[in-house]
């Protein structure tokens, strides 16, 4: 229980006396415990100096307060004790503080040292003991210039005399030594260290380890060389801008090509060698490519230094930083001239071959009228006479027959049998010319309606007079109907022709599917080919029957082939030259419908 | 009054054709008139009676016309559009009878109206058939008589 206090106490803690005097010690404590332990040492009789306690004041702040107290005892009673409370509160901050900045300084990484300004050093921090080597008793006291190296010792008046005159010294770079002899680059800052009342009394020094930085810079620098290098070698302009298309460098072959310099293709300098009549279309191209950010890309002209205009493909990205805005351009310019001649002497000549195609195409057209012309000339001048002579001879016959010998009426028969066959050959040569020329148009015809409908319009195919049977059904194939009839017709008509005599001809059809491709049989059983003559049966003009029995112009085999390979097909005969033959046709088969 | 035969107009150049629808016609025993122009010119000048054919006693309009299409000078496609062009001749009927059988030629005379084509040399069964087809209608006959 408080029996008295002076007036430095109440004013100490702000309180009046009446709320002061009489109240339990312990009630202003902070720290209830402190108090007890206090009056515990006292009830010890103990003689307490120095005792570190926290007391609140009225206005809720804490003071720091160091009590002395003694206890008064009489006859082993104990009176009251006399306690003497001095307020160390700011004493107190302010040695926190200066711990606080201790803690700072033998924390940094950075080699904080003082010195005096005889240069001794005077202050040596943990991380003046990682980057110089030394500890700090092995250092305190001595000179500072035991970490200079010996070529640079001139540095350190310099630094003094700047610092006796109150200047700081920012940023220097320089080498330093280390205890074991290394060399360390650092970058210094110094500043004097004043007292309160200004006088300079030493200085700060704070040295940071900036190896890693120069070793950084001289990669970067490295690096820099190298892509001037590559870039003032490749065999592209190249070119670096900002973002607002403004140029910031250019490599060699820029300045080899345009023959101007940095100073005027700076900035927009590059407008001036563009093309007066492109200009325009380029910026405003580029004006829209820099706003939106996208990868550029353009054709135009550049002015060379010799004043002529060569074509270029130019094109530039953005670099973006980690944030992603763009830092700046880079972009390369590829001469296409030679390109793009290239490209107009290779239009040309394709311009020039399609005319000649062409010219070519008109006089082949040409060439087929001429033809077409002969032919139906042919056609009409050569079946005239011999129109004529057979006329005449049958008309000799009629009237005249009964006045002539047998000779004679066979001579006659003769004229009209060669003007017969004369005709023949005629019709089929120009069959085979007009097969040979028509156009040709594939799509699905179908045997199963085709065949029988051959066989409809000749008599000499049908029973009595011959025997044509099916095996069912017949495949369609992709086919000009035209040309196929005309090469089926002359097969069954060969078919039922080349037989013995007094047999009846049997013809046998069918069809045959294999990998998409139809292949049709007429199988008939007539008098066969001898092996050795089948090869060059389908040629024109070729007979392999000498026998007059067998009558035939040497074509019909020949239109065969050639209306089928117009169709993009293959002929072909089996036989053993006995027992009758197997023609055949293969062609493209046709979904059935 | 006296039943007129019916007239027809072989136009063709070639004297053995001729000689061989003559020989045809004979023996057919029909009983017809034939006049004959020997190119399209003179077909062109007989239908129009130009000249020596404004005697049509002597030259009457056929009611059958045999046209041959290749000609010296006029071709037989051209007397075809010739014909197209004169209403007046619409009643003739044309048959060609040409030595073509291509079917580019059989293609252009139908599209130029021809109703029948056939492939020389003529036979008597080909005319007897034609004659029955193409009877010569009498107002037709009539009308080349009288006008």
């Amino acid at each position: 229980m408080i029996q008295w206090a002076n007036q430095a106490e109440l004013d100490l803690l702000g309180y009046s006396k009446e709320e002061f005097v009489g109240h339990p010690i312990a009630e202003f404590h902070v720290n209830r415990e402190r108090a007890e332990e206090l009056l515990r040492r006292l009830a010890r009789r103990e003689a307490i100096k120095d005792f570190p306690a926290r007391l609140k004041a009225r206005t809720g702040a804490i003071k720091e307060v160091l009590i002395d107290s003694t206890g008064r005892w009489e006859n082993d009673h104990f009176l009251h004790s006399e306690c003497i409370t001095r307020d160390i509160t700011e004493q107190k901050a302010a040695q926190d503080a200066s711990q606080f900045l201790a803690a700072i300084v033998e924390s940094s990484d950075d080699a904080i040292i003082a010195k005096d300004l005889e240069g001794q050093i005077t202050s040596w921090n943990q991380g003046a003991e990682r980057l110089f080597g030394y500890r700090a008793d092995e250092v305190l006291g001595q000179p500072i210039s035991i970490l200079i190296p010996t070529e640079r010792k001139d540095e350190e008046p310099g630094i003094l005399s700047r610092l006796r005159r109150g200047e700081r010294i920012d940023h220097y770079e320089t080498i330093r030594r280390r205890k074991d002899g290394s060399l360390v680059e650092i970058s210094l800052t110094v500043s004097p260290v004043r007292t309160t009342d200004g006088r300079i009394i030493g200085a700060s020094k704070i040295a940071r380890d900036i190896s890693q930085r120069k070793q950084a810079e001289a990669a970067l620098s490295a690096s820099e060389e190298r892509f001037r290098t590559i870039a003032d070698n490749i065999a592209q302009l190249a070119w670096t801008a900002d973002k607002l298309g403004h140029a910031t460098w250019y490599n060699r072959r820029w300045y080899d090509y345009t023959g101007t310099t940095f100073e005027v293709m700076k900035d927009r300098g590059w407008e001036s060698v563009q093309h007066p009549d492109h200009v325009e279309r380029v910026k405003a191209k580029l004006e829209s490519t820099l706003q939106r950010g996208e990868p550029w890309e353009d054709t135009f002209p550049l002015r060379g230094r010799d004043g002529r205009h060569r074509w270029y493909l130019s094109r530039a990205v953005p670099i973006r930083d980690p944030a992603g805005n763009i830092r700046c351009w880079f972009g390369t310019n590829t001469d296409i001239s030679e390109l793009l001649e290239t490209r107009e002497a290779l239009a040309k000549s394709h311009d020039d071959l399609e005319n000649r195609v062409r010219e070519r195409t008109a006089s082949l057209e040409q060439a087929i009228a001429q033809m077409e012309e002969f032919s139906y000339s042919v056609s009409h001048d050569l079946r005239g006479p011999v129109r004529a002579m057979s006329g005449y001879a049958q008309a000799v016959l009629e009237d005249y027959g009964k006045q002539l010998d047998a000779r004679g009426r066979d001579y006659l028969d003769r004229i009209i049998r060669g003007s017969s066959r004369m005709q023949r050959l005629i019709h089929d040569v120009l069959t085979y010319s007009r097969l040979a020329r028509c156009e040709i148009q594939l799509q699905p015809v179908a045997l199963q309606k085709l065949i029988p409908d051959i066989i409809q319009q000749y008599p000499e195919m049908q029973a009595p007079r011959a025997e044509i049977s099916f095996r069912e059904p017949l495949a369609s194939v992709i086919a000009h109907e035209a040309s196929l009839t005309q090469a089926i017709s002359n097969l069954l008509s060969n078919g039922v022709k080349f037989v013995a005599p007094r047999t009846t001809p049997k013809l046998q059809i069918w069809t045959q599917i294999r990998n998409g491709m139809t292949r049709l049989w007429i199988e008939d059983n007539g008098i066969g080919i001898q092996p050795q003559h089948q090869r060059r049966l389908f040629g024109m003009f070729e007979r392999v029957h000498q026998d007059k029995t067998y009558d035939g112009t040497g074509i019909g085999l020949a239109i065969v082939r050639k209306a089928v390979e117009r169709m993009g097909g293959c002929v072909g005969v089996e036989s053993d030259g006995l027992t009758g033959s197997s023609f055949w046709i293969d062609l493209p088969t046709a979904d059935t419908p | 009054m006296s039943r007129e035969l019916p007239i027809i107009l072989l136009v063709e150049d070639d004297e053995d054709d001729v000689f061989l629808m003559e020989r045809a016609l004979s023996q057919t025993r029909l009983e017809v008139t034939m006049h004959i122009a020997t190119n399209g010119q003179e077909a062109i000048d007989y239908l129009s009676g130009n000249g020596p054919y404004g005697d049509r006693a002597a030259h009457p309009l056929p009611a059958l016309i045999f046209l041959d299409l290749k000609l010296p000078f006029v071709n037989g496609f051209e007397v075809l559009e010739w014909m197209r062009s004169r209403p007046a001749l619409s009643d003739i009927q044309v048959l060609v009878l040409t030595s073509s059988p291509e079917d580019r030629d059989r293609q252009r005379a139908q599209n130029l109206g021809v109703k029948a084509y056939l492939v020389k040399p003529p036979t008597p069964q080909m005319l007897l058939e034609a004659f029955r087809f193409f009877q010569p209608p009498a107002t037709a006959l009539e009308k080349a008589s009288t006008s």
